[in-house]
């Protein structure tokens, strides 16, 4: 009697086992056709993103850098005042002034439609001591085709170069970019003290590092 | 009704038996299943992960003579602009295009470099920018589209912050198969070029996006995937400037389309369409008939083995059976003497095998299928270790169903000479031997 | 529905004999006899004498080798195959030594299975099984297998099986071989009661001198022959 008791689970077992197979082929025709469902139409939405445009001269480059790419001032500030979805477009060019930034740099800046432009202009100009106000007057047109994008515009001033005064250089920037309604960053004090000369600002590594952080201060509106 | 209560009363014998079936039945199942799992899988590394039925179209006239070939062979340049990716979206049996953009770029070397990448690699590619091809391509439908992912996922579609790479990237940066996931969420600092040639000056429109995944792709030459919009962007900045072509950025609005047919049967046909119209293809249909035919013949192996289990178990079902016919002989004799006729008594009995072959049967589909489970487990463990993608099963209902039925079939053929032998035996045996 | 007291049975000149691996053995040579409808009829002889291969062929489980056996106008001869199978169910009702129960089923679905065979339905194989085991006694025990069954019991429902398909004939083999006192003498009851109750002839073999002294006609088997024993 007990015998046959135990044999019969077997059995049982064995028809439990069928009937979940059952019940899985019929899931799986369910699952089949969630499946497609989820196979419908993907929405596409582009996300927004504004670009970042740096007017500016050989420094601007990156010339005299090891690694351009990874330590040129409008780099550092592209990837530490904006967020990932910034464009940026470097317009600057070897041995620019303002005068022929108005022809080489502001054309392609306006033509990008930028939300922010960073420009960086006049050492060419104290180097070569160009006459102050034809500089002032270039300058000043830089700025305004640059404002009349839209665009918030962003100047610095000359730093420290030894032996060559910028004051007066520095003094037109101050006018031109209140008149053209740009943010003035404040870059006439950076330098390097050399043992007996004057002090000078060197573009090296150390240089550009301390450009870009007076540059993102000012574009994120905090103090230098 | 006393079919189903004989199985159970020689519990024991009847349990023996099913084990039998359900063991051969178990074979064959998880062979079939690992073989149909194993034909999707090498066939999508046939086809480089995309759709079996995919379709290059290059902005290219055909090359007489190219279409018996699997590998592009592209006449003179040919624009592929909206009103040609519509014409081809209309041909018979082209289920999707998707359009492919390229561009030339140039990548900045991440700082710090990747994490694992070999000193020797990460020095050299500091100082250089690395030259690179942006591939872009439509992701909102990512099931038609010939990439499979490695490690991670695909960009999202529409997104100018995500891109996917290859593993050709990582291994710039010395990282093998195995290490290329070392590569996701980093930052890829991309810059499309363009030439100011007054100026002697290249000037790049610079974007940063995050790895988002490593993928194998056969969409066009390149190591960066991206959403078609991040390509068609890249491409705008580069075309404006001076001696695009020299870039190798040719005036074609799209570079490529990627066109899937409704099945690989409709491929040489929607090619030769596409040739008709003026373009040049590619496809991988030549090697992927060929593998086919191996894995076919895989198949036939394994399903012989399963069949030779299943033919064993079948033997097992007559000898039980004849077991049984031998022990019931009083019984037999005795359902004869109150009216059973011979084919009553051999109903019986076949449905008595019937039910031990489904029983078997069924279990042996669930084990099998519980098997081929297990090892996809272990076999995706191995691939994921080697930053493979992972096989999937599903759930092969034809083939279980199959599996059961077979098994019911082959218990009847296999229960019928017992049936007959017990459907002749002599109704006096009802009565005893003597 | 039957004639009242069954069917008469004659047997002329019926011999038989056995192929056996040491040559043929004669079993029964030239058996005659004469059953009167509605006759209970009780064959006795020794192990071996060839009563159960005479119960075999009245009952259609073996065909007559040589000589005619008529059960109610029909010639057994001229059956065969399919057709002995329908004598067997409709006309003729078994009672075995060992009651030849199916151990598997319980005692309703052993009476049922007769019907089974008989095409009847569902419903009504269940009705007339009821009925039967009301009528031996053995309402209250449909539900058990036969292991848990008495040997009267056993028999008992042997016999309401045998009555299913109302049969005009009731071969009974040694139907008390097995039981003990008390329940040979109510297995013994209910066959006598048969001709009467049920219409049928009973025909059974025993070697019990008491069963077969509660027999109508006694017949004994010796030396392959049918020899009417005088009352």
């Amino acid at each position: 009697m007990t015998g046959r008791r135990a044999f019969r689970v077997p059995f049982r077992v064995a028809a439990y086992v069928a009937g979940c197979l059952v019940a899985v082929t019929q899931l799986s025709g369910c699952g089949g056709s969630g499946h497609g469902a989820l196979g419908g139409q993907a929405h596409v939405t582009v996300q927004p993103s504004q670009t970042f445009v740096v007017v500016g001269s050989a420094a601007t480059v990156g010339d005299g850098l090891d690694q351009p790419m990874q330590q040129v001032w409008a780099r550092l500030v592209w990837r530490e005042a904006f967020p990932r979805s910034t464009i940026f477009v470097n317009a600057a060019v070897r041995d620019a002034t303002a005068a022929s930034a108005l022809q080489d740099q502001v054309p392609l800046a306006a033509e990008l439609h930028p939300a922010t432009v960073a420009v960086w202009l006049g050492s060419q100009e104290a180097f070569d001591r160009v006459p102050v106000d034809g500089f002032a007057t270039d300058l000043r047109a830089v700025l305004e085709r640059l404002r009349a994008t839209g665009a918030r515009v962003f100047v610095g001033d000359v730093p420290q170069l030894g032996a060559v005064r910028a004051d007066a250089y520095n003094a037109a920037i101050a006018r031109v970019a209140a008149d053209a309604g740009a943010t003035l960053v404040p870059l006439h004090d950076l330098s390097v003290r050399r043992g007996d000369g004057d002090p000078v600002f060197v573009p090296n590594p150390a240089g550009h590092r301390a450009i870009a952080d007076a540059f993102v201060a000012a574009i994120k509106g905090r103090a230098p | 009704m006393l079919a189903g209560r004989s199985v159970r009363r020689r519990a024991g014998r009847a349990l023996l038996t099913v084990l039998a079936v359900a063991l051969a039945a178990t074979l064959l199942t998880s062979l079939l299943i690992a073989s149909g799992a194993a034909r999707s899988r090498v066939l999508d590394q046939v086809s480089a992960g995309g759709p079996l039925a995919g379709i290059e179209v290059a902005a290219a006239k055909p090359d007489p003579g190219a279409l018996d070939s699997d590998k592009p062979r592209p006449g003179p340049p040919r624009p592929i602009d909206d009103a040609a990716l519509h014409r081809i979206e209309r041909l018979p049996n082209v289920k999707s295009v998707v359009p492919v953009v390229v561009n030339p770029v140039v990548i900045v070397p991440p700082v710090p470099a990747v994490r694992g990448a070999t000193a020797r690699s990460a020095q050299a590619n500091q100082s250089a920018l690395i030259r690179e091809t942006l591939v872009g391509a439509d992701f909102s439908h990512p099931g038609d589209l010939p990439v499979s992912v490695l490690v991670g996922r695909l960009p999202h579609a529409g997104s100018l912050t995500e891109v996917a790479v290859t593993l050709g990237y990582a291994q710039r940066f010395g990282l093998d198969r195995r290490h290329a996931g070392a590569v996701v969420g980093t930052e890829l600092v991309i810059g499309a070029p363009r030439l100011y040639s007054a100026l002697g000056q290249v000037r790049g429109r610079w974007t940063r996006a995050e790895i988002v995944g490593v993928v194998t792709q056969q969409a066009a030459a390149g190591d960066v995937i991206a959403p078609i919009e991040q390509a068609q962007l890249a491409r705008q900045w580069t075309r404006q400037g001076d001696l695009a072509t020299e870039f190798g950025v040719d005036p074609s609005p799209y570079s490529a389309l990627f066109v899937i047919a409704n099945g690989l049967g409709h491929v040489g046909a929607v090619r030769q369409e596409i040739n008709n119209i003026g373009f040049s293809t590619s496809a991988p249909e030549t090697l992927i008939e060929s593998v086919q035919r191996y894995l076919h013949v895989v198949e036939i192996v394994l399903t012989g083995i399963g069949l030779i289990g299943l033919l064993i178990a079948a033997l097992g079902i007559t000898n039980a059976m004849l077991a049984a016919v031998r022990e019931r002989r009083r019984e037999i004799g005795v359902l004869k003497a109150i009216g059973a006729r011979d084919r009553d008594v051999r109903r019986m009995f076949l449905i008595e095998a019937g039910t031990l072959g489904f029983l078997g049967g069924a279990l042996g589909s669930v084990f099998g299928y519980l098997l081929a489970r297990a090892l996809a487990n272990v076999v995706n463990r191995y691939l994921a270790r080697e930053h493979l993608a992972a096989v999937s099963l599903g759930l092969p209902v034809a083939v279980l169903a199959g599996a059961i039925a077979g098994a019911t079939l082959l218990a009847l053929v296999a229960g019928t000479l017992p049936a007959q032998r017990a459907a002749r035996l002599p109704a006096r045996q009802a009565m005893g031997d003597r | 529905m039957h004639a009242p007291g069954g069917v008469d049975i004659a047997v002329r000149g019926l011999s038989h004999t056995y192929a056996t691996p040491d040559g043929p053995v004669p079993v029964l040579e030239q058996v005659e006899a004469e059953i009167a409808a509605g006759a209970i009829v009780a064959v006795t002889g020794s192990s071996g004498a060839g009563k159960t291969t005479l119960l075999s062929v009245l009952g259609g489980l073996e065909r007559p080798q040589r000589g005619s056996v008529v059960v109610g106008g029909l010639d057994l001869a001229t059956l065969r195959g399919d057709g002995l199978a329908e004598y067997r169910r409709s006309t003729v009702g078994f009672v075995f030594q060992d009651f030849g129960l199916l151990g598997s089923l319980s005692a309703q679905e052993n009476v049922e299975l007769a019907l089974t065979f008989a095409g009847i339905g569902m419903r009504a194989r269940a009705r007339r099984a009821t009925a039967l085991l009301d009528a031996v006694g053995l309402a209250h025990r449909r539900s058990h297998r036969p292991a848990a069954l008495s040997g009267g019991e056993s028999q008992r429902v042997a016999i309401a099986r045998a009555l299913a398909n109302e049969p005009s004939l009731v071969l009974a083999d040694e139907p008390t071989g097995n039981l003990d006192e008390s329940a040979t003498e109510a297995v013994l009851g209910m066959l006598t009661a048969l001709p009467g109750d049920y219409g049928c002839t009973v025909v059974l073999v025993t070697h019990n001198a008491r069963v077969a002294a509660r027999a109508d006609h006694r017949f004994a088997l010796r030396d392959r022959a049918l020899l009417p024993v005088p009352a």
